[in-house]
């Protein structure tokens, strides 16, 4: 015992620093290999997953760098971005437009220049919803796919089968209805279609606080993993949520589909942009090219069911019936990314004292 | 030749422990307790520091002249931001109290156990910490929902009425309970475990029984491991992200998830600092509160 | 006391205990091997292929290293600087050593989110990266507070004149620890580094902010992960590390010696 604990810690310890020093981590072989690396900030899980199949060895192949990741929610990297703007932690963002729309107001997201991103002129004109910020012969970032907010409904629960975001508000949806969190990214669009169904408009959303005040959610979500063990035991038979994640549940067997709103499902386009103070802007450029490009949005639409924003990608026929793209984008509503950032703090605010107290212990 | 130099050995460590003796009074304690507070400087107390800083800066949504308490003015006016923060206060507090008594029995029985099973008994307890309350967690929202595995057949049976216990405080307590009781019962038990054998026999031999061995010796001796105890309940339960998140959900925010809202969905950094000077002021008080209740006893 | 526990009574409580303490656990286990495409989800078949599942991904194995490193950096580190000032605290008379203790524990106030956020800044100022060492250190003055508070409850146990014995026989300080101070405080010792290494290991609010691409941890992946997906392999990802605690336990005990008991 006089040698066991002190000596055995000390032993631990030396081999711990030793090997802390020689920290594995593709970024650190890389670096020593004298490779140039492309730090990637994104979403993990199915996003992460489908960068390093499908674009990380054309872009390996394309520039010879290879790429580093850091993953989080949205919310702790746009922090850190914000918190190390001198040496900044990451390349390039991937994130909502809303978050572009704020990071070049912040200075911490730089646009791109045109010119380098050879599959822009195919991108389509409702993906380019970030306008401002930008200078001539620029352009804010690359909205690389689209995704939509739906209605979700489980078919065996529900009948008749929802046709409105109005349904929401259907007794027989009290306390079985997953909703969005106040920090969800699409809050601020249900102030405006609530003022809109209770008779303002997305300048007087006055009404629509008091009109989500008189819903009784039974699970507030940020992701659809809040809520998904409650379909599985009938908590929940509505829910408002993104088409790819309810493709994803059909495919897990989850009792579930959806469906757009008559008002119009909520187009919301995702965007890789580029980080002020970036060393490697040029890859950062062929990177955000490289997300554009037609076969790699295919391959993502196939794995993900998210939709592309490149007119060019081939999705074939079911694929196309089941994410955001083809005819259903003409069911879909865009939201201007500038309301919903300069809204966004009095909105969330509101939110929390006004409409959540309202919907009780849930 | 061995036992001069061990003589030698003796006459200068002598020396040597004098010499100290005179150098130490005043400085080995401080040198000892240095690297904490150096630490503590660098990586608490700076950052503290910025923390406060920052708390008293306008923000996006509340503008008043910087340095200026404004944002505290804002968020004690708004009675949301008051059940916030005394929410806060009465989990942690729930917490401690049911889980305190509870990890105490547990403690002083696995004491009883055969001295081999003790060591099982206790880590048995403790490393199933490690899957963390991230998986934890998830395990509690297929555990406490009404149709899931647990509620489900007890509903159907009519054992029980549908409980809808996801999304309420009890569910945040639960899981919070359940988080805190290995921490509690390895502290309760350091502490039991160190009341000598003969103080039992002693009370044992004067006609006592269970009862009064328990309140005459292990409940006494056991005062400073109970203080210890409550303290980490109380803060482990007052500063737990996962759990209200995931358990409680935006209905039911505490201090913690509320931070993490400002900080992730708005960026506000500064009404964040602003709520997380008053978690650390109500911690502060109640601790300062549980030690004093305890001394009383102690000394 | 004295007797050995054998009433049914104490039993059933012991056993009630660790049914409640466990119960997510198990539920997470079985649905570890269940053959199913969600979690939670009825059980259907027995599988291992979630646990092959996690090979497939490389992110969780370098993060569970660099959690476990983490962990076990940040336990001694705190251990350490713990034992010292619990024994400064101990060994001299101070004139307000609640005051002390309050100010060394006093990380437990400070909300972690919080905290991370704060280093981030406070790295940034001093022009410093967000490192490893860095995150040892936040890790370590956040667990500290535990283990300083169990160590301290060690000392207090601790009879002084059994120290002055050691030294009055011609030990030195160090000797005197080794062989007289850090024997008696071991339950404690051990106790209080098990508690670092846990709390460390499973935090994922401070290590939210301060992780880069090379030091990730392992709750701050498993986060990520969740967000879209909630498949059992976070369930075969929580059953492995129960299995690797467990082995680590048993083989600390029976080849180190290192108990968390008598």
């Amino acid at each position: 015992m006089n040698f066991t604990r002190r000596d055995t810690l000390k032993t631990l310890g030396l081999i711990s620093a030793a090997y802390g020093l020689t920290l594995p981590g593709q970024s650190r072989r890389a670096a020593a290999a004298g490779q140039p690396v492309l730090t990637v900030s994104t979403w993990g899980g199915v996003t992460e997953e489908g960068i390093r199949k499908f674009v990380q060895p054309e872009f390996e192949k394309l520039t010879g760098a290879t790429l580093a990741f850091d993953i989080g929610g949205q919310g702790a990297r746009y922090n850190k971005l914000l918190a190390q703007r001198a040496n900044p932690p990451a390349d390039v963002f991937f994130s909502t437009d809303e978050a572009v729309v704020s990071g070049l107001k912040a200075g911490i997201l730089t646009p791109a220049t045109r010119q380098n991103l050879g599959n822009l002129v195919d991108i389509e004109d409702w993906a380019l919803t970030v306008k401002s910020g930008v200078g001539e012969g620029q352009v804010a970032g690359a909205p690389f796919t689209l995704i939509s907010y739906v209605l979700g409904y489980n078919p065996s629960a529900v009948d008749p089968t929802p046709t409105s975001w109005a349904n929401m508000w259907d007794p027989a949806y009290a306390g079985k209805l997953a909703f969005v969190a106040p920090t969800h990214s699409q809050m601020p669009a249900f102030v405006i279609l609530a003022a809109e169904l209770a008779g303002g408009s997305v300048d007087n959303v006055e009404p629509g606080f008091a009109k989500l005040a008189e819903l009784r959610p039974a699970k507030l979500s940020v992701f659809w993993t809040d809520w998904a063990p409650l379909a599985k035991t009938n908590d929940v038979t509505l829910a408002a949520e993104f088409d790819y994640y309810l493709d994803a549940m059909k495919d897990q067997k989850y009792e579930i589909d959806y469906v757009l709103p008559k008002e119009g499902g909520i187009g919301v386009p995702e965007y890789v942009s580029i980080v002020e103070g970036t060393d490697n802007r040029e890859l950062a450029e062929a990177f955000l090219n490289l997300m554009m490009d037609p076969r790699v949005q295919g391959a993502f639409a196939a794995a993900t069911y998210q939709g592309p924003t490149n007119r060019k990608t081939e999705i074939p026929p079911e694929l196309a019936a089941r994410c955001a793209c083809g005819p259903r984008i003409e069911n879909l509503r865009f939201f201007d990314p500038e309301i919903f950032a300069a809204n966004r703090p009095l909105w969330t605010e509101r939110m929390n004292l006004e409409v959540v107290p309202q919907w009780g212990t849930r | 030749m061995s036992t001069s130099t061990s003589d030698q050995a003796a006459l200068g460590t002598a020396d040597h422990a004098s010499a100290r003796a005179r150098f130490s009074v005043r400085h080995i304690p401080l040198i000892l307790l240095a690297p904490s507070i150096v630490l503590l400087f660098v990586f608490l107390v700076l950052p503290l520091a910025i923390i406060v800083l920052t708390s008293l800066q306008p923000n996006v949504l509340l503008t008043f002249d910087a340095p200026g308490i404004g944002n505290y003015g804002y968020m004690l006016s708004k009675s949301y931001y008051l059940a916030v923060i005394v929410r806060t206060v009465r989990i942690a507090f729930v917490t401690t109290l049911i889980g305190l008594p509870i990890s105490f029995l547990a403690a002083i029985l696995i004491y009883r156990l055969d001295e081999r099973f003790r060591n099982i008994a206790l880590m048995g307890l403790t490393f199933p910490v490690l899957t963390g309350p991230l998986a934890i967690v998830l395990g509690y929202m297929a555990l406490l929902t009404d149709g899931g595995p647990l509620f489900g057949p007890m509903i159907e049976l009519g054992l029980i009425p549908p409980l809808k216990l996801l999304g309420t405080e009890t569910a945040v307590i639960i899981s919070l309970i359940q988080f805190v009781l290995p921490f509690a019962v390895l502290t309760l038990y350091t502490a039991v475990s160190r009341i000598p054998q003969q103080l039992y026999e002693a009370v044992t031999s004067l006609g006592g029984a269970r009862m009064s061995c328990f309140l005459h010796v292990t409940l006494p001796l056991s005062l400073p491991g109970l203080l210890s105890a409550s303290i980490i309940c109380f803060s482990l339960a007052a500063s737990s992200y996962v759990s209200p998140y995931y358990l409680g959900g935006a209905a039911q925010q505490t201090l913690t998830t509320l931070i993490s809202q400002f900080i992730l969905a708005t960026y506000n950094s500064q009404l964040a600092a602003a709520a997380a000077v008053l978690l650390l002021v109500v911690m502060l008080v109640t601790i300062v509160a549980i030690t004093a209740f305890f001394r009383k006893f102690i000394r | 006391m004295s007797a050995r526990l054998s009433s049914l009574a104490g039993l059933l409580y012991l056993a009630t205990i660790y049914l409640f303490v466990m119960a997510p656990i198990l539920f997470i286990v079985v649905m570890a091997f269940n053959d199913a495409t969600s979690f939670p989800a009825p059980l259907e078949a027995f599988t291992l292929r979630w646990f092959a599942a996690i090979l497939d991904q490389p992110v969780f194995l370098d993060a569970a290293w660099t959690s476990v490193l983490l962990a076990v950096l940040a336990a001694i580190v705190a251990c350490c600087a713990s034992f010292l000032s619990a024994y400064a605290l101990w060994r001299w008379t101070w004139r307000s050593p609640d005051a002390i203790a309050t100010f060394l524990t006093s990380p437990l106030l400070v909300p972690q989110i919080v905290m991370g956020l704060a280093m981030l800044q406070l790295a940034e100022l001093l022009g410093l990266g967000t490192n490893f060492a860095g995150l040892v250190a936040v890790h370590a003055i956040y667990v500290m507070p535990f283990g300083l508070r169990l160590i301290m409850t060690g000392f207090s146990h601790l009879d002084l004149s059994l120290e002055e014995a050691g030294q009055s026989l011609g030990a030195g300080r160090l000797q005197t620890w080794r062989e007289v101070t850090l024997p008696l405080l071991r339950p404690n010792l051990v106790a209080a580094f098990c508690f670092c290494f846990m709390l460390s290991f499973v935090n994922l609010p401070l290590s939210m902010f301060l992780t880069n691409p090379s030091t990730a941890t392992l709750p701050t992946v498993m986060f990520a992960y969740i967000e879209s997906r909630i498949d059992p392999m976070i369930a075969a990802l929580a059953t492995v590390i129960i299995g690797l605690a467990a082995f680590t336990t048993l083989a600390l005990e029976k080849w180190l010696k290192i108990r968390l008991v008598g």
